[in-house]
């Protein structure tokens, strides 16, 4: 029944007459692992142009020929000499702000642990997230869908082991280069949990993409991880280290040498 | 239309833009350069931009038109580019048990791909890769219906017909 239905489906799609519709479902058909024999033939032609839409992104910036701040030239009132040091003093009050009212809270002992209720909902966003991101590529969720849900745990300040646990596993195994490095990057904010710091360290030895070993070297220097040394040394030496990578391994030895 | 608002209609595009220059040129450093081109071109007609019923068919059609630009250059230039674009583009492929199937068939495709004439390849990409309706990729390109629907037709019989020809004595 179902293998006539696809045959259907392919007639039309070679004729340029399927749907977008139906040519998703032409495509989540030839997902599958079983093909049946007779369509075994056509499961390449889908499959590579799937793969092509997974395809691995550069991770470059698009708007580096654009000068945003050529704005305020057009309206001279509104120059702000000091902008970035204006929004710094106001990120540091903000921050002194969430301090004070934090150990207020502590000092005055009223710090409610969550309710039963909270914690429930806080379990189904972990799950979300979990299946978002570790079954996401093989369900079709795409690789920006899930860099959103690895920013989402930036709300996260409090490291929870079940959330590490799973950005690490999407550092180490996502197929899409800036998954993982969003990945790392959200890690590397929970750096002083030793587990985690451990985690960056191995991965940096497991990746294979340049883009990634150079993310993950930024990131070890950010974090300080002067244990990472010798893995890097490990690297400098390695002939399969890419040429570009190189250079930032130098610099981040030298910096986390001293 | 100010910076953040600019950002939030444009970005959400920026994957698809740059898969698209990347097939149609074949080399990354070009394609990002084409899209940090068209980005900027964006931005210096941000005010004109609601005019525009669709600003990503809008990008799209800017993005083909640069590649085709430069596309023809290359050829002026008589550079030649077919080494890269044989390279397999794929990162890690998506199921370990196929994954060495996959990257060599998807060589094969790449170079079928890499043979059809530059619309066609173009189209396949549109509607393939990204999935845009045929409305869609008549404003693109602005090809009439009813040839897209042909020329789509066609290489997808010539897509297939290749691979056959290379691979059925093993499917």
């Amino acid at each position: 029944m179902k293998t006539k239905h696809i045959q259907k489906l392919i007639a039309k799609y070679f004729e340029g007459e399927t749907t977008i519709a139906e040519e998703q479902e032409l495509y989540a058909f030839f997902e599958q692992d079983d093909i049946p024999e007779e369509l075994e033939s056509y499961a390449s032609q889908f499959r590579f142009f799937q793969s092509k839409r997974e395809e691995d992104q550069a991770g470059f910036d698009p708007f580096q020929k654009i000068d945003f701040d050529e704005k305020p030239k057009v309206s001279k009132a509104e120059i702000h000499p000091v902008k970035p040091k204006r929004e710094f003093y106001r990120m540091a009050a903000g921050f002194l702000f969430l301090l004070m009212s934090f150990s207020i809270g502590l000092l005055l002992g009223r710090y409610e642990f969550p309710k039963a209720n909270e914690v429930s909902a806080l379990r189904a966003e972990v799950e979300q997230m979990r299946s978002t991101l570790i079954s996401g590529p093989y369900r079709q969720v795409s690789a920006s869908e899930r860099i959103l849900a690895v920013k989402q745990t930036g709300a996260i300040t409090e490291a929870d082991q079940q959330i590490t646990d799973i950005l690490i596993y999407v550092m180490n195994n996502d197929e899409n280069v800036n998954v993982r490095i969003e990945a790392a990057e959200a890690l590397a904010r929970f750096a002083d949990e030793d587990r985690v710091r451990k985690a960056l360290i191995h991965s940096l030895t497991t990746q294979k993409d340049p883009t990634v070993q150079i993310s993950l070297i930024n990131l070890l220097v950010d974090i300080k991880a002067s244990n990472s040394v010798r893995e890097m040394r490990r690297m400098l030496l390695d002939t399969d280290t890419r040429e570009e990578v190189k250079p930032q391994l130098e610099a981040a030895i030298a910096s986390l040498a001293t | 239309m100010d910076t953040a608002e600019f950002k939030k209609h444009i970005l959400p595009f920026r994957e698809k833009l740059y898969r698209i220059a990347l097939s149609l040129l074949s080399d990354k450093q070009e394609a990002e350069d084409t899209i940090q081109d068209t980005y900027l071109k964006l931005w210096n007609m941000r005010k004109q931009l609601s005019e525009y019923r669709s600003i990503e068919a809008l990008a799209v059609t800017m993005t083909k038109n640069q590649c085709f630009d430069k596309l023809k250059s290359y050829k002026h230039r008589k550079q030649d580019n077919t080494d890269v674009g044989t390279i397999p583009l794929v990162g890690v492929a998506p199921l370990p048990d196929r994954s060495t199937e996959i990257k060599d068939k998807m060589k094969v495709f790449n170079q079928i791909l890499n043979s059809l004439p530059e619309q066609q390849k173009l189209m396949v990409h549109l509607r393939e890769v990204e999935q845009y309706e045929y409305d869609e990729i008549v404003e693109m390109t602005g090809v009439a219906r009813g040839t897209l629907r042909v020329m789509l037709s066609r290489a997808r019989k010539k897509i297939r017909a290749e691979y056959m020809k290379k691979y059925s004595h093993e499917d």
